[in-house]
């Protein structure tokens, strides 16, 4: 029969029409659908194939526990903040979301992820997470996320090419003084080997900036004062940026140095012998060049003035629950599950940083892990929970680079630096 | 009216007026069908690009972070835009990136063409290995260009250093960082721009250059006083849609540089880009936007303009 002689009887076209209704309300109804088969999301941010699997393997043992079935999201880091917002705002987030240091005041303070204090009063495990860690997770007096893992930053050394210059692992430097020093004392102009002995953690992120804001701690200064008011260019930031910037000014640092993101970081390639870094550098001269990884030691972190309290910063990265969940009750399971004391841990080894809960001081995998990155971790604070730090940290990244490369004196980028800072606050 | 009864469309007009609401009906009809035949690509155009523009417009007024409703500001965003120093660097980067890719890679592009036009061996072979990056991604390309300008394992610095001019910092120098997406981007254009060059270059009319010839003049004589001229049109329309879709660049600077080192290769789409993903602030990028589309306009006219064939200037 040709179409055109093709006649549709009422039946048929009453067929069609039921048909198509079917699948229009499957289409609604689906996601309540799903709910009531015990459906949740969870979205982890840069996973590699170990992580991921073993992730998968961590949701199969929640489905039998729970009868939850979890569908996988991932995301890179570097795209990670526009695909949170996108999904936040057309309200597609998953029921669980991993999230970084910084975007979790600024999505927190823009309704994103639901508060969790009264889940946190009524669990057992709460005080088992370091207390500051916990603290990270808060926007205006509010908890929104839980402590996964902490990327705890501290000096960190080449020891072979320490022992070049006739510095033990036993002497290392405590104060920027004794730093500088042994820069100095690893550089060619000194008879050492290296044109470079400071890596300044320059990357196409914002490791400068990372740099930057561990000396400004350890000079005891801040990003903001107590009304909020950007106070960079108060004498602690200027004795940093002026501390950071002497090593260019000296030589002893190369400011077109800049680690692209993958492969080996400088001081693996055995470019640098000094930086300021986490279990990170550890972790990547396993992946580029396991031989060199014995050589990778972590000093203490530095005070400013000898003698002085040793301080540096922690990244802290974490979980919380998506405001636009249908079901918080699972969705809180399925987060206080991955922030349990077997999973948490295994989370922190397989993304590379240090436990979040106190009660996995001694986990297995620290074994491997110098203990220099694990004893720094009492001496780390946070970023501020500014909701606008995403913004912030990368102006002082650029102003960084600016001053590194000498392009202008230090009082001025860092009065500058206020001036933009509080604009974006202001706006 | 013919003669076989067809009507002939306005032949007959005032002739004779019987054979008017025919004709009349059958425009009428004609017009009809031929809206209702073009009312899919009006609606989608309108949809993608008119709706868009207007809302983007619409949004540059406002103060809006995608995750709260809009709110009214008039022209604020404009004018913390205008007062911005970071977005007068952006510009003259995107006009330095463009003016250089296109202004160099021109010539490069109509030079290999003539060359393709008869002086290379293997033309099939050659012009496939030339066009072959325009095959590949920006990103695919941004991310091998990434490996080979490598201060440390890049072949290029390899080579440097075995000379001993190495190496050279070229991504993270901010005086070789847009020289060096300026360079990358043309290789991966020059194949595509070459073939539409290449193409006018083949249908320049033989009778005319051996003509030329038997006059005396050389091959240099020939493309500059002959094929040049007559494919002048090409080149132009070459020469104003690359400068056009080089102010748009944003991929290599994303993928190579994140836009830096120090602002080095922020372009005005890159700036857009950061204010509405990492700014939250939709109502300042909608306005960035709108801005460079109307710089999109005015400099297109201009290059259109400037660019025009010789005899309309007669």
């Amino acid at each position: 029969m040709s179409i055109k002689n093709a006649k549709f009887s009422r039946r048929s076209v009453l067929k069609g029409a039921a048909a198509g209704a079917a699948g229009l309300a499957a289409g609604i109804y689906a996601p309540a659908i799903l709910a009531q088969n015990k459906f949740l999301s969870i979205m982890v941010l840069g996973p590699d194939q170990k992580a991921t699997e073993w992730m998968k393997g961590a949701l199969a043992e929640f489905k039998a526990e729970t009868g939850y079935d979890v569908e996988l999201r991932q995301s890179d880091w570097g795209s990670a903040f526009q695909r949170l917002l996108t999904a936040a705002a057309s309200g597609t987030m998953a029921d669980v979301t991993m999230m970084g240091q910084v975007m979790t005041p600024a999505l927190a303070s823009r309704g994103a992820f639901l508060p969790i204090d009264e889940r946190l009063a009524a669990w057992d495990d709460t005080d088992k997470f370091y207390p500051a860690m916990l603290q990270d997770g808060t926007y205006d007096g509010r908890s929104y996320a839980l402590p996964v893992y902490a990327d705890v930053r501290t000096a960190v050394y080449r020891s072979d090419m320490l022992e070049q210059v006739g510095v033990g692992a036993d002497a290392l430097p405590t104060s920027w003084d004794e730093f500088k020093a042994l820069a100095i004392k690893l550089s060619k102009s000194e008879g050492g080997p290296l044109d470079a002995p400071f890596f300044s953690g320059q990357d196409t992120s914002v490791g400068l900036m990372q740099t930057f804001s561990q000396m400004l701690y350890q000079a005891n200064g801040s990003f903001f004062d107590e009304s909020g008011k950007s106070v960079l260019s108060s004498e602690p930031g200027m004795r940093a940026l002026e501390y950071l910037v002497s090593f260019f000014a000296e030589g002893l640092a190369n400011p077109n140095l800049v680690y692209q993101g993958t492969g080996p970081r400088p001081m693996v390639q055995g470019r640098a012998a000094m930086a300021y870094n986490s279990a990170n550098e550890s972790a990547n001269a396993a992946q580029n060049a396991p031989e060199v990884q014995q050589y990778i030691v972590a000093g203490q972190p530095l005070s400013a003035d000898a003698g002085g309290e040793p301080r540096t910063i922690a990244w802290i990265n974490k979980f919380g629950i998506g405001a636009n969940t249908a079901d918080p009750d699972g969705a809180w399971a399925l987060l206080s599950f991955i922030a349990s004391k077997e999973q948490s841990a295994k989370v922190a080894e397989l993304w590379g940083g240090l436990p979040a809960r106190t009660d996995q001081a001694d986990a297995p995998y620290l074994a491997n892990v110098d203990r220099g990155f694990v004893e720094a971790t009492q001496y780390a604070g946070a970023l501020p929970t500014a909701p606008n730090l995403l913004q912030i940290q990368q102006q002082v990244n650029i102003a960084m680079q600016a001053a590194i490369r000498q392009s202008g004196g230090e009082a001025a980028i860092l009065a500058d630096l206020d001036r933009k800072i509080d604009e974006i606050n202001a706006a | 009216m013919r003669p076989d009864g067809v009507a002939v469309m306005g032949s007959d007009v005032g002739a004779r007026p019987q054979a008017r609401p025919f004709t009349h009906d059958l425009e009428r009809r004609q017009r009809l069908a031929g809206e209702i035949l073009l009312s899919p690509a009006a609606v989608a155009i309108i949809l993608t690009s008119v709706v868009p523009l207007l809302l983007a417009f619409y949004f540059s007024l406002t103060n809006y972070s995608l995750l709260a409703p809009p709110q009214w500001v008039g022209l604020a965003n404009y004018q913390a835009i205008l007062r911005d120093p970071v977005f007068w660097e952006s510009l003259r980067n995107t006009l330095s990136f463009a003016v250089s890719q296109v202004g160099i890679g021109i010539v490069v592009v109509v030079l290999v063409a003539a060359l393709f036009n008869g002086y290379l061996f293997g033309g099939p072979v050659m012009r496939t290995i030339v066009y072959l990056p325009q095959a590949a991604s920006y990103v695919v390309v941004a991310l091998v260009w990434n490996l080979l300008l490598d201060p440390a394992v890049g072949p290029i610095n390899s080579a440097l250093m075995a000379i001993d001019w190495g190496p050279i910092y070229f991504l993270s120098d901010p005086a070789w960082a847009m020289p060096s997406i300026v360079v990358m981007s043309m290789w991966r254009n020059l194949g595509y721009f070459m073939i539409i060059v290449l193409a006018a270059l083949k249908s320049v009319p033989s009778d005319l250059l051996e003509a030329a010839k038997m006059d005396g003049a050389n091959a240099v004589q020939r493309f500059w006083t002959i094929s040049l001229p007559t494919i002048r049109g090409v080149v132009a329309f070459v020469a104003i849609t690359w400068f056009l879709g080089a102010l748009q660049m944003f991929t290599q600077s994303y993928v190579m540089t994140r836009g830096g080192p120090v602002n080095a290769t922020r372009t005005i789409v890159y700036l857009m880009y950061d204010e509405a993903f990492t700014n939250l602030s939709i109502g300042k990028a909608c306005a960035m936007a709108v801005m460079l589309f109307l710089l999109v306009v005015v400099l297109s006219l201009v290059l259109r303009f400037v660019l025009r064939p010789k005899r309309e200037v007669s």
